[in-house]
């Protein structure tokens, strides 16, 4: 047995106190009696009696010398001694390729029940820490003894993407490291889909590696790659691309059916060489709006047997032109693809559902849904502050950042006039004269907007290269910012409400539908891990407003080769700090002990008073 | 006909919350904490309804000469001249030879006296200690003399003899009237329960103060531990000097006969508070036990010297007990 905390065996200092304390004459028991006539000079002894006197050996003086030296064993922290302490990490690979059923009922699950069982043998007071080996790896679960991360291990799912090695053997490193007086363990329970991370780069890790492979089949078809492009000299008709890859050491034969919005438009079995891909090219019928691929395969990972993508469809984007001369814009805008462009004057302008408006000279009394581009404002306007007007000036400078200077430089721009304004809390200077900035960008009411403080027909600029490239990033920046039609399952996407939306809904490809409400900013979406088309709609009140689609798609060589790509020595090491021997503490018995003698001692002392 | 003053036992028992029974109330007071000190009862409240039946059929009897008064139903033990034989007796020269028994004289051929109970009437005279050493012990000491003064009183009462009463300590307290006839027990346990409580005895000093006022003679009965500041003989002598046959019953509670105290110790004395610290063991417990017995044989020797009644009562003694066994037997009732 040892001491944890020997220093506290001080406390047997206890013991003379007490012995002391019955040495000394005791302050007496005060007692009212009708007379001490009787009781006076009743026995010589007590006639100049000292002030001290041997201690009288009674049983409370030896149960309370007990419990204090008993206490004083408890405080010191007896120990048993047991062995050595270790710190288990346990790290289970979490990839979607962690679900092929080479082994059963699948990798996952074969990984979970080793982790169990390699847990299971640690001593009580062992600890132990679960990591989650996903796209983000995390500490699931820590805990000491044989069934610690039992119910963590139970909850592990599959992530939607893969595992990144790397960074999980950082946090192990990190774990292990503070760890102290254990012996560090860190079991890597994979399938070895991934690259071998690089020791060096995680730098030096206090823990013995192993890896213990799961699975390790290479018996996988899968879809690789799929897209859809325009037929050449056709807007309107496609081409839909697929590349099925065999990643298995053996020919086989799979049948791939195709799909355009659900109708098969290609049924045929296909061979496939032993580790090579094939590609068909497919011909979509006309307003194909979902293209869909399956192939049937026996093999083991079934997750990139399907595949399906948007075919893009050229949306147009609204543009009005509120101007007395619209010329200068009119020549600009017709170069940019997909805008509809609507000329206004200013005198019959009403406000209509247009993506952007451009202002020039004018500024209306009530504002349309879209994004502005004001030029010009007119001294007095209600929206804007014109509090003078710059003399002839020269555009000295442009924030570079700002996309719409991107390549269409200012510097250098001779305006005639321009116009000053007063305080714009909403606005930010893009671009700077000699005499102040002359352009602003910012949301006004709502709106984002770009304000140019002159006439561009009043100078030059129209006749330059950088005025049609300005409107093209001027609209494109203003126009309402679209989601990308195909993206990896597990990918965070920020999705931009469409002016006056209330709330938005995400209907996902199992039917069912999250509900957003309204937002400031764009409304970060997570819930990606399923494969297949998501619907995202906004909603004014009860009345769709917009509505956009992306796919996710599990694409790619690496998503689909289930084969193990590293060899385990890579990973195996040995360099735990041995370890200190654990402690097995007794001083809850001990206390128990001293609550024994505490209740032989009231008993003792509550049997003499009652006597 | 019957006695206006006779009071009916049910109305007696009333008035004076004849409600609860002894065993009960002395349990309880088993269960109180063991201060000793100031656990006080109603002086009404351990007479029974049997015990006062009882007390009705008991007669106080008087050693001295009763000096005058009404004829009462006490019976004395002076023979007097009356038609009740209580005994016979050699002539003696200046004896009335009107009482001499011819019939006896007749047969006996001697000269004798037929002697007859003379029924008096007398006052007795309850003095109660309420000093602060009484007001301890379980039984309370001062409970215990209350329930006895109460007993006495209604047993003179019942015969229609004088009572009168007052509580001491260094002085009297406030006097209970001298009263006559069963309807006075009510006041006379009223006047019990109001007395004060506290204060250093001077026995000597407070039967002094008595003696100074009108004390007509009769029977006195003197309920004290006797822990006296002052010559507590010298106060019993006195009253004795007054033509007054006195009955000394000295108060003990348990504890102070046989005390259970041990260990180190500061005893504290209830009344002057002076302080004795004392560890007590075995030993000393036993030299104690022998000075309280020493103490009360010495008590009992002068009494018997001066020919005074003394009874040693401890308060848990029942008063059935004291009344019709103690007192019969030291000849104080009868």
């Amino acid at each position: 047995m040892t001491l944890i905390q020997p220093t506290a065996l001080w406390a047997l200092g206890a013991l003379p106190l007490i012995l002391l304390l019955y040495v000394l004459r005791p302050r007496h028991r005060r007692v009212v009696i009708p007379s001490v006539r009787l009781w006076q000079h009743l026995s010589s002894d007590l006639e100049g009696r000292p002030r001290w006197r041997l201690p009288v050996a009674t049983l409370l003086l030896f149960l309370q010398l007990l419990i204090a030296a008993v206490a004083a064993i408890a405080l010191a922290r007896p120990a048993l001694p047991g062995g050595i302490g270790q710190h288990l990490i346990v790290m289970v690979d979490t990839s979607p390729t962690m679900l092929a059923t080479d082994v059963q009922p699948n990798r996952l699950a074969l990984a979970k029940k080793d982790a169990r069982q390699i847990v299971s043998t640690l001593q009580p007071d062992d600890q132990a820490t679960l990591i989650d080996v996903g796209p983000t790896p995390r500490i699931v679960a820590t805990g000491k003894g044989p069934r610690a991360l039992d119910a963590a291990l139970a909850q592990l799912k599959a992530s939607p993407r893969a595992g990144d090695m790397q960074s999980a053997l950082a946090l192990a490193a990190q774990t292990a490291d503070q760890s102290h007086g254990t012996h560090n363990r860190i079991v890597i329970l994979s399938d070895g889909t991934f690259s071998a991370p690089s020791l060096k780069e995680i730098g030096p890790i206090p823990a013995d590696i192993s890896y213990q492979q799961i699975g390790g089949s290479d018996d996988n078809q899968g879809i690789t790659a799929l897209s859809v492009r325009p037929m050449i000299g056709s807007t309107n008709r496609y081409l839909g691309f697929v590349q099925v890859a065999n990643f298995a050491h053996r020919d086989v034969q799979v049948s791939v059916q195709a799909t355009a919005d659900g109708l098969r438009i290609y049924n045929s079995k296909v061979n496939l060489p032993a580790r090579q891909p094939v590609e068909i090219s497919l011909s979509l019928p006309q307003g194909t709006r979902l293209f869909g691929v399956t192939i049937n395969a026996a093999d083991k990972y079934s997750l990139d047997n399907h595949a399906e993508v948007l075919v893009p469809t050229a949306t147009a984007l609204p543009v009005t032109l509120v101007a007395q001369n619209p010329l200068p814009w009119q020549r600009a805008l017709k170069t940019l693809p997909n805008v509809k462009l609507t000329v206004v004057n200013p005198a019959a302008y009403k406000p209509d559902g247009a993506a952007v408006t451009i202002f020039d000279g004018f500024v209306p009394t009530k504002l349309p849904s879209g994004n502005l581009l004001i030029v010009a404002p007119p001294a007095g306007n209600s929206l804007v502050p014109v509090s003078g007007n710059l003399a002839a000036t020269t555009v000295v400078q442009t924030d570079p950042s700002n996309p719409v200077f991107d390549s269409a430089d200012l510097t250098g721009l001779y305006v005639k006039q321009g116009e000053k304004f007063g305080a714009m809390p909403w606005a930010r200077p893009i671009a700077e004269t000699t005499d102040g900035p002359i352009m602003f960008d910012g949301t006004l009411r709502g709106h984002q907007t770009v304000l140019i403080g002159f006439d561009p027909g009043a100078t030059d600029w129209p006749e330059r290269i950088a005025f049609p490239i300005f409107i093209s990033n001027a609209i494109q920046s203003l126009a309402p910012q679209e989601l990308p039609t195909q993206v990896d399952p597990g990918t965070a996407l920020d999705l931009p409400p469409a002016p006056h939306t209330n709330s938005v809904l995400v209907q996902l490809p199992n039917g069912k539908v999250d509900v957003f409400a309204k937002a400031t900013g764009p409304i970060r979406f997570t819930d990606t891990s399923q494969l297949g088309p998501y619907v995202v709609t906004d909603l004014d009140g009860k009345t769709p407003i917009a509505k956009q689609e992306f796919v996710t798609s599990r694409l790619g060589i690496s998503q689909s080769n289930i084969a193990p790509q590293i060899d385990p020595q890579t990973l195996a090491q040995r360099a735990s700090p041995r370890g200190d021997p654990t402690e097995h503490e007794i001083w809850p018995w001990v206390a128990g002990g001293i609550l024994v003698l505490l209740s032989a001692e009231w008993l003792i002392y509550f049997r003499r008073l009652v006597a | 006909m019957p006695d206006p003053d006779r009071v009916p036992l049910q109305a007696l028992r009333r008035a004076l919350s004849f409600g609860r029974g002894r065993a009960q109330r002395l349990a309880r007071a088993a269960t109180r904490p063991a201060t000793g000190v100031g656990d006080l009862e109603p002086a009404g409240d351990l007479l029974s309804e049997s015990f006062l039946r009882r007390l009705e059929r008991l007669n106080l009897m008087t050693r001295g000469q009763v000096i005058q008064g009404l004829v009462g139903e006490h019976r004395s033990r002076r023979h007097a001249s009356s038609t009740e034989f209580a005994d016979f007796r050699k002539y003696v020269p200046g004896d009335d030879f009107r009482r001499i028994d011819w019939n006896a004289f007749a047969r006996l051929d001697g000269l004798f006296l037929k002697e007859t109970e003379a029924n008096e009437d007398i006052t007795v005279h309850l003095l109660f200690d309420c000093s602060q050493s009484m007001n301890w012990g379980r039984p309370n000491k001062l409970s215990f003399a209350r329930h006895l003064t109460a007993a006495l009183g209604f047993l003179a009462l019942a015969r229609y003899d004088a009572v009168t009463a007052v509580g001491f300590a260094d002085t009297l307290y406030d006097r209970f009237p001298v009263v006559r006839g069963r309807g006075q027990i009510g006041r006379l346990l009223s006047y019990l329960d109001q007395a004060p409580v506290g204060g250093v005895t001077r026995l000597q000093n407070a039967m002094d103060q008595y003696c100074r006022g009108s004390v007509s003679g009769g029977i006195a009965f003197l309920i004290s531990d006797l822990l006296s500041e002052d010559d507590w003989e010298a106060g019993v002598m006195r009253l004795l000097r007054e033509g007054l046959d006195v009955v000394v019953i000295q108060v003990l509670a348990p504890e102070e006969a046989h005390p259970r105290l041990e260990g180190d110790l500061e005893l504290v004395d209830a009344e002057s508070g002076d302080i004795v610290e004392i560890v007590v063991g075995d030993q000393a417990r036993a030299t104690y036990e022998q000075r309280v017995q020493n103490w009360c044989a010495r008590t009992a020797a002068f009494c018997q010297r001066s020919e005074i009644g003394h009874l040693i009562l401890e308060t848990d003694v029942p008063l059935e007990e004291v009344f019709l066994n103690r007192m019969r037997l030291r000849r104080i009732v009868r």
